[in-house]
């Protein structure tokens, strides 16, 4: 019996050495994830944040609108037709509208974006195949300041490819109506389905 | 034999060694392991720590100190919209806290994140004119995380006060620093018959509020706080029947004229876009002196006295680089700004805004091939859309230019091309980065 103790002993001792280590381990290891954090948090900090600017203009309610219109709720495959971007202006001053309008490259093909006659300036009017998105800017004449009321932004020429429901989304992050020196007065951006036949 | 032993050690004391080769292991285990989580611990708690207070403390600069004034700026990194206390200190003596809420031009601002009520400024107490000299330093007060952080710069203060003219108190209106740290010094003049006719120069507008002086016009423009190789310029007097001001570098003053007070700070040596500055003098039934920059020579009756140093004619002389970091804004040839901020940046990427460059004075040359510029994002919100043009549009309509309001605190955002004017080009180029790449920022 004599002869085991020592062998008793080294197990105990190998035994609490393991204990310690893991406790040991899992606190520290616990409070090097909670300083990370902090370190993360400290870095995100000094990223710059969005300027306010007071140009003396009214102060908008960002309650106009971006929404879609056909002529019909349903096409036949190989069927043509016409998609307007409207927004809807409510009577305030409009300098701009940007959008980024996704849709199924499956079910329609996007040939054609138009232009309107209330929009002076198109910097950007572009159909991306591999993203499935049309990305438009129209600008307001930098001399101009005219009330909007509904205009068309745009309107997309679009084919009916094939049978299915053709989701138009706005990407909201991507999408703003810009007025009043700067303020974004979008408050939605709607979607529309359309059905194939 | 040697055979025989081994087997008898490994027959009766196998247990023994066995327990203390293992017991001893196990505890250095135990030990080593504690030692480097431990000093994995305090390693990553002392970059917390260094993280933690340059990122929250307090930070700011002790523009100047002279006989009329301290003053500064700071913000705190907690949160740039709110004024902070700071600590001035003449020696290790506390003199005065004072809040950080005067508004400041628009490099404070930039440092504040864009807020700029964070110049502080004192008029310099009694108990420091007393001709000592004193270390001037300013501790911005912590707010939130942090710590109390000593703000850039010390300055010396004095001698102030010893052996004061009758004169009445230097003025304490403020003097403003254009951006490049430079403030206007100019010359005011009393008339009349001797000793009545006398001049001096100051960098208060309103003559420090001395009875019968008129400000003549800006001489020159000078640092109140000490630059690289630059002396101070003192103030003379002498009343009773001479009543005559001059100005000299050295801090005494020939007898029976006393040290009224410090004005700027000159070069003693010609550096680039600086002129003389001289002293004239007219003895006799005139007796007074006055100051003349530039290669001008002294009308009738004065004579030349000599050249006390130089001085800028400009408020915005060329820049005197040293060693550090820099954020660099450069107009490129089709009016694009562009800001470097990484050593051998990559061709394909611009960095975002705010962030330093090191620059090596001995060699400080870009290869602009292929980099790209950009304008737009004016409003900071992450990409350059049609928010920018609103705010172009607007500052274009009320033809917001330097020197307005509107300006200084918004249309310079929108001032793509740098030329103090927010118009068409402006449009233009916002136009440009609209067409190309709306997406990058």
């Amino acid at each position: 019996m004599k002869k085991y103790v020592p062998l008793v002993s080294i197990f105990l001792m190998l035994g609490l050495a393991l204990f310690g280590y893991f406790i040991f381990r899992q606190w520290t290891e616990k409070e090097i994830s909670r300083l990370d954090k902090e370190i993360e948090t400290i870095t995100k900090e000094v990223e710059p944040s969005p300027r306010e600017f007071d140009l003396g203009e009214i102060k908008a309610e960002n309650n106009l609108t971006l929404f879609l219109k056909t002529n019909k709720k349903s096409y036949d495959q190989g069927e043509t037709f016409e998609l307007q971007v409207l927004v809807d202006g409510q009577g305030e001053e409009v300098d701009g509208v940007e959008f980024v309008l996704g849709f199924d490259s499956k079910i329609i093909e996007i040939k054609e974006i138009k232009e309107n006659s209330y929009f002076k300036l198109y910097p950007q009017k572009k159909i991306d195949l591999d993203k499935e998105e049309v990305r438009v800017i129209a600008l307001q004449d930098v001399n101009k300041n005219e009330k909007l009321n509904q205009e068309i932004v745009v309107s997309l020429s679009v084919m009916a490819k094939e049978k299915g429901s053709a989701e138009f989304i706005f990407d909201e992050d991507k999408t703003h109506i810009a007025g009043y020196g700067g303020q974004d007065l979008l408050k939605e951006a709607a979607p529309l389905t359309i059905k194939i036949n | 034999m040697v055979n025989k032993m081994k087997i008898n050690i490994k027959n009766t004391h196998l247990p023994f060694y066995s327990a203390l080769i293992l017991g001893t292991l196990s505890l250095l285990f135990f030990i080593g392991g504690i030692i480097t989580l431990e000093s994995k611990t305090v390693k990553q708690a002392e970059i917390y720590s260094q993280s933690a207070s340059s990122s929250k403390s307090p930070k700011g600069f002790l523009d100047g100190a002279d006989c009329n004034k301290i003053a500064g700026w700071a913000c705190d990194k907690t949160g740039y919209k709110k004024t902070i206390d700071v600590e001035i200190y003449a020696g290790n003596q506390l003199i005065a806290t004072v809040k950080a809420d005067k508004t400041r031009e628009q490099g404070v601002c930039d440092s504040c994140g864009g807020n700029c009520n964070h110049g502080f400024s004192i008029q310099t107490p009694e108990s420091l004119k007393d001709g000592g000299t004193y270390q001037i330093t300013a501790i911005g007060v912590n707010i939130g995380q942090g710590n109390d952080t000593q703000l850039t710069n010390t300055k010396t203060l004095g001698p102030c006060g010893v052996n004061s003219s009758p004169s009445p108190s230097p003025s304490s209106a403020p003097v403003s620093p254009n951006p490049s740290g430079l403030v206007k010094v100019g010359r005011c003049y009393r008339g009349g018959a001797n000793p009545q006719k006398d001049h001096f120069i100051t960098t208060q507008g309103d003559c420090e509020g001395l009875e019968g002086y008129n400000w003549e016009g800006t001489l020159f423009y000078a640092s109140i706080s000490q630059q690289t190789g630059t002396v101070p310029l003192y103030r003379c007097y002498a009343g009773g029947q001479v009543q005559d001001h001059f100005s000299k570098t050295g801090d005494s003053c020939p007898s029976p004229y006393q040290m009224e007070d410090f004005v700027v700070y000159i070069y003693p040596n010609q550096i680039e876009g600086t002129v003389p500055l001289r002293r004239c003098y007219a003895g006799g039934q005139v007796y007074d002196h006055f100051n003349i920059p530039g290669d001008n020579s002294c009308p009738s009756p004065y004579n030349i006295e000599g050249t006390l140093g130089y001085v800028y004619t400009s408020s915005s002389p060329p820049p005197v680089l040293t060693d550090g970091t820099y954020i660099v804004k450069l107009k490129g040839p089709s009016h694009r700004q562009i800001i470097f901020c990484v050593d051998n940046q990559g061709k394909e990427t611009t960095c975002p805004r705010g962030t330093g460059i090191d620059i090596d004075l001995d060699n400080f040359q870009f290869d602009f091939s292929n980099r790209p510029l950009e304008f737009g994002d004016i409003d900071q919100n992450g990409s350059v859309g049609v928010t920018d043009y609103s705010v172009i549009k607007s500052c274009v309509e009320a033809n917001a230019k330097m020197g307005d309001q509107l300006y200084d605190d918004t249309c310079h955002w929108a001032d793509a091309n740098f030329d103090s004017v927010t118009d068409s080009t402006d449009i233009d180029l916002l136009y440009k980065t609209l067409s190309e790449r709306p997406d990058d920022e």
